[in-house]
């Protein structure tokens, strides 16, 4: 498992989502780049590939976060484990039922970050469920579908390596 | 896996030692590194970016355009303040010498080079940092009223924590009523950056048009910033304090420059 790729993709990732698509925001919602890359290729790949995925886009999303310290990594891992582990288990069925992965991570992702940023300062969770969760999440799922069909080329070009 | 298992060892202990070192008081090294290195880049990334929303001008004309704003800029701060200037000279008159600091603000221009990229906070970079005299706890504005407050820096970089994000808190006072609350951000449903007024005792006058400044109560922000305009009353007749929801005074979603006021140091507690 080579680092350089993985690495440029989750940095590059997370540049395109800190400084080009807040200016293209829907509904004063982006997608989460990153998170999506991740839990994509985790729910498709290995658990070992999973983490490593988790560690570098988490580490990548850090360089550009103001949330508590810690926070966008741990959520980036937890996240990307919860998704091999559902989509792995989908995955006996047909590769395109381990799109599930992508939401169940998701969602892991957003309640650790939500949960984090909450202990750090203190802060209406209920609102932030409703107003940001919500559309930040159906969003995601949207530019998830689209992104599947590149994730599965990908996962067979590298089953083939 | 054996190929893999040395560098995810490796990893993993690093991110163990990021998220100990970054939850220790005085270690925010780790965060100023990333922004030492993430803010060049950005500078670079955010310049084409902007062009998204704006078509490219001729050089010459973004020059001029650039000066005429900034003058504008200059003109808007001076007649936002003026209300609030003109109630400081009358107190000022009636306690003779009595002398308040923070009236001649210096200013620090700053270019939004980026955003947080969770959905979940509202921060902004700004390509200034400790080199150029910022701090933690800095007030940022523009000339339409309050942004936030320096969140984090490095030495050319630094992160304003908007005040329309969720966990902001700043000390208000309406302008015509004198009525003292906490302004705090919200979501609005179409995703607009908005801002809600709470903790105002009942009894109070509170109407739609009012404007908030900041009160300067807690030393975080200097006194008489505007923070926006309230639009609607909450009527809650059966509670201890009256709520409001409040339009921010700055385009909080599409902020470009805004300015940093080097000379108010926030009060910290701690020493």
């Amino acid at each position: 498992m080579r680092l350089a790729l993985p690495l440029a993709i989750c940095i590059g990732a997370a540049l395109v989502q800190a400084t080009v698509l807040p200016h293209m925001a829907l509904a004063g919602v982006q997608p989460d780049l990153v998170m999506i890359v991740v839990c994509l290729w985790a729910a498709l790949r290995g658990r070992a590939e999973a983490l490593l995925w988790g560690i570098l886009g988490g580490a990548a999303l850090e360089l550009f976060s103001g949330a508590p310290p810690g926070a966008a990594l741990l959520a980036t891992i937890a996240a990307a484990l919860v998704a091999n582990t559902v989509g792995t288990r989908a995955r006996s069925g047909h590769p395109i039922i381990a799109f599930g992965g992508l939401p169940a991570g998701l969602l892991t992702s957003f309640a650790l970050m939500l949960t984090a940023i909450a202990l750090r300062r203190g802060t209406d969770l209920q609102f932030l469920a409703i107003n940001a969760i919500l559309p930040a999440l159906s969003l995601d799922i949207v530019v998830g579908v689209a992104g599947l069909g590149i994730a599965l080329w990908a996962d067979r070009a590298a089953s083939r390596r | 896996m054996t190929r893999a298992a040395g560098p995810l060892i490796l990893l993993v202990a690093l991110s163990a030692f990021v998220i100990a070192a970054a939850s220790q008081p005085g270690l925010g090294i780790v965060h100023e590194l990333a922004l030492d290195i993430v803010g060049p880049i950005q500078r670079i990334v955010s310049a084409p970016a902007r062009g998204l929303r704006s078509s490219a001008t001729i050089d010459e004309i973004a020059a001029e355009n650039q000066r005429l704003r900034a003058e504008i800029e200059t003109f808007r701060i001076q007649a936002m303040r003026a209300p609030e200037l003109a109630r400081e000279i009358d107190r000022l008159t009636a306690l003779l010498d009595l002398r308040r600091s923070g009236t001649d603000w210096l200013w620090l221009e700053a270019r939004i080079i980026g955003h947080d990229p969770s959905n979940l906070m509202r921060v902004a970079t700004i390509d200034r940092g400790e080199n150029d005299g910022v701090t933690e706890g800095m007030t940022v504005m523009t000339s339409q009223g309050l942004v936030g407050r320096i969140h984090q820096r490095g030495r050319t970089a630094s992160r304003v924590l908007l005040i329309s994000d969720a966990t902001s808190r700043v000390n208000a006072i309406v302008q015509r009523s004198r009525a003292r609350g906490v302004v705090n951000g919200v979501r609005g449903p179409a995703g607009e950056a908005g801002l809600h007024l709470k903790d105002v005792p009942q009894g109070e006058s509170l109407a739609a048009g009012d404007r908030l400044v900041t009160s300067g109560l807690g030393g975080i922000f200097p006194s008489g910033v505007l923070i926006g305009t309230i639009a609607e009353v909450q009527p809650r007749p059966t509670e201890m304090s009256l709520e409001a929801t409040v339009t921010a005074s700055a385009m909080l979603n599409q902020l470009e420059v805004v300015y940093v006021i080097l000379n108010h140091q926030p009060l910290r507690l701690d020493g």
